[in-house]
């Protein structure tokens, strides 16, 4: 079964391409001027490399954002139209999903010495989304896997899954670390051995605002930034779509998809009158 | 002979420019198998314009829906389709990218040619579809809510640009001033329902650039005006009197637009005139062309509403003639806000 992701919510526009879940061939490009020009050419580029071709295809994937409104268009516009061409199925992945997952990617090992010793991890995507606002959810790693799980890790004998275990925040940058410290010690969220605790942080807020990591620093908790984790990776919205399509094939026998994917914004749209 | 065992060249349309996301499946630019077109009229209604990140994000929720609706509505298959033609110039960038995008998927998909079009010059092929024996000649006046402007077209359809607004555009000014009045959106059918059943000349109402000695076109003066009216006599609002206001105000963009594109047909040597664009569709504006057309002795094309309107039709179209004439774009094609015609 083989995946082609696109990942174009931020300026950094990556493609990956996955057979049985294991990526075997991506391509990255940084781009200020949008991705236009390029995109075709690195969709190309990656089915070239994984000695594929678009109708080898199994499912598409994108991320639908919230991020960058001219990048995910473009992105989910070639997705839905080859999904409609090919007649295979689609996944918009949300962001704060790709994020999760890129940061259990990240720290998978270190993820799996936490769950060992204190039962417990927690990872924190937080997006830049203007105006001076954060975007940003809670998300638990554990053994088992739930409903809300959004991706797996596969280390040796352990497969680490992660699910989202709060609400989406959208919150002032100066209010944001006051806030965060409000949901860990509220009911919808309770931090068995809080101060043990390894709190993993990602997402492009960490570039925005470099202040924002040590910033967190400050609060009583163990944040931990991996720097790998502040832009996604296409790789990550393949991880995110190979493992609904696997939870799909087990419950309903086949791979269904998302129908009318469409674009996440964080706020209702109020043009400047 | 051999034309009759030619095998048909069946071109898929999109056309995302503005707030319209359209697609159309053409054969041999001239017969149109389908023309889906999904307005968005409502979504812009409660601003009084187009407002761009709104058409964007409409775009991208319904551009699929629209191609396959296009491809189901033909008859034929998506592996008949020779070639994709899009709307890549002018035009809103972040509308204009979401056609470009399902257009490229399109052709990488199928490895069928990519051709990028230009949205004003597509308005003066869409007469072909219509008349498809119709040739080059002739003056092109191109009047919509984004455009007013006119076109030299020569026997070899070669285009060049005779005309332009120098401020608002026709339907903008149609637009505001039913929003200034509080009519609706779009402006352009609201007053031409209204002027229906007004006097024509009931309110005094400039004709700007009439005699400026070019082709270009004003209309935000009339705006002014209609204001300036309104400021002094608040009873013109009344439901008897503003029937009379846009009449008036019609009157005046159709004469302007009428008189100086005839003056440019003389001028040109050709005789023959063509309008387009979502104005065109007005039925004060057709109604006068016609007249004065029939008048000084020369040949008028007016497409039909739909084809006026914007389109894919149009798009496939020209497309195609693009096609023939062996333009077509790389798969690295960009969009643009602005572009020469």
């Amino acid at each position: 079964m083989q995946i082609l992701a696109i990942e174009s919510s931020t300026k950094i526009l990556s493609v990956s391409l996955s057979e049985s879940g294991a990526e075997i061939a991506s391509f990255h490009l940084k781009s200020n001027d949008g991705f236009m020009s390029s995109i075709i050419n690195s969709i190309d580029a990656v089915l070239k490399k994984g000695r594929s071709n678009i109708e080898k295809i199994d499912i598409f994937a994108g991320n639908t954002g919230p991020g960058d409104f001219t990048g995910t268009r473009i992105g989910l516009s070639i997705l839905k139209t080859l999904s409609f061409v090919e007649e295979k199925p689609l996944y918009g992945i949300s962001s704060l999903d790709v994020y999760a997952a890129s940061i259990l990617e990240n720290n998978s090992r270190s993820i799996k010495k936490d769950l060992l010793q204190w039962g417990s991890a927690i990872a924190v995507p937080v997006i830049d989304v203007k105006r001076n606002e954060l975007f940003f959810s809670i998300y638990e790693a554990s053994f088992s896997e739930y409903p809300e799980s959004v991706a797996s890790h596969r280390l040796k004998q352990a497969g680490i899954f992660i699910r989202k275990v709060t609400g989406d925040y959208l919150v002032e940058y100066e209010n944001f670390r006051s806030l965060l410290e409000k949901v860990f010690l509220s009911g919808s969220l309770i931090l068995t051995n809080a101060e043990k605790t390894m709190i993993y942080c990602g997402g492009t807020a960490f570039g925005s605002y470099s202040h924002l990591g040590p910033d967190l620093k400050k609060l009583n908790y163990n944040f931990i930034l991996n720097k790998r984790a502040i832009f996604p990776h296409a790789g990550c919205v393949n991880i995110c779509a190979n493992f609904r399509a696997m939870r799909e094939l087990e419950k309903e026998k086949k791979i269904i998809g998302d129908k009318n994917v469409v674009p996440a914004y964080v706020r209702e749209f109020k043009p400047f009158k | 002979m051999n034309q009759c065992y030619r095998k048909k060249l069946y071109i898929l349309g999109i056309e995302t420019s503005c707030d319209d996301t359209c697609a159309a499946v053409v054969a041999d630019g001239r017969q149109i198998l389908s023309n889906v077109v999904a307005s968005q009229h409502e979504i812009h209604e409660k601003y009084g314009g187009v407002v761009p990140e709104l058409a964007s994000r409409r775009h991208i929720e319904m551009i699929d829906i629209i191609i396959r609706e296009a491809i189901l509505q033909s008859g034929i298959s998506l592996d008949e389709i020779g070639a994709v033609s899009v709307t890549n110039r002018p035009g809103l960038v972040g509308s204009l990218l979401v056609g470009a995008g399902a257009a490229k998927a399109i052709v990488y998909a199928k490895k069928i040619p990519l051709i990028g079009i230009n949205h004003l010059k597509a308005h003066l092929f869409s007469n072909i579809l219509v008349n498809p024996d119709m040739s080059g000649g002739f003056i092109g006046l191109i009047v919509s809510g984004g455009h007013s402007s006119l076109y030299r077209v020569d026997r070899d359809w070669t285009i060049t640009e005779i005309g332009h607004t120098v401020d608002d555009a026709a339907g903008e000014a149609f637009d505001k001033i039913a929003r200034f009045l509080g009519l609706g959106y779009p402006g352009g059918p609201v007053i031409d329902r209204l002027a229906k059943q007004g006097k024509r000349n009931a309110v005094f109402m400039p004709r700007p650039m009439m005699d400026s000695g070019d082709f270009n076109f004003s209309f935000s003066g009339l705006k002014t005006a209609v204001i300036y009216k309104v400021k002094k006599d608040p009873d013109i609002k009344k439901p008897e009197n503003i029937v009379n206001l846009a009449a008036s105000f019609q009157e005046a963009i159709a004469e302007v637009l009428v008189e100086k594109t005839i003056r440019a047909g003389k001028k040109s040597g050709y005789n023959r005139i063509l309008i387009s664009g979502g104005v065109a569709a007005n039925s004060r504006i057709r109604e006068l062309f016609t007249i004065r057309a029939e008048q000084e002795s020369i040949e008028l094309f007016i497409p039909p509403i739909y084809l006026c309107m914007d389109n894919a039709s149009m798009v496939a179209c020209l497309g195609y003639h693009e096609y023939v004439a062996g333009n077509f774009s790389s798969i690295e094609m960009d969009v643009y806000s602005r572009s020469d015609i």
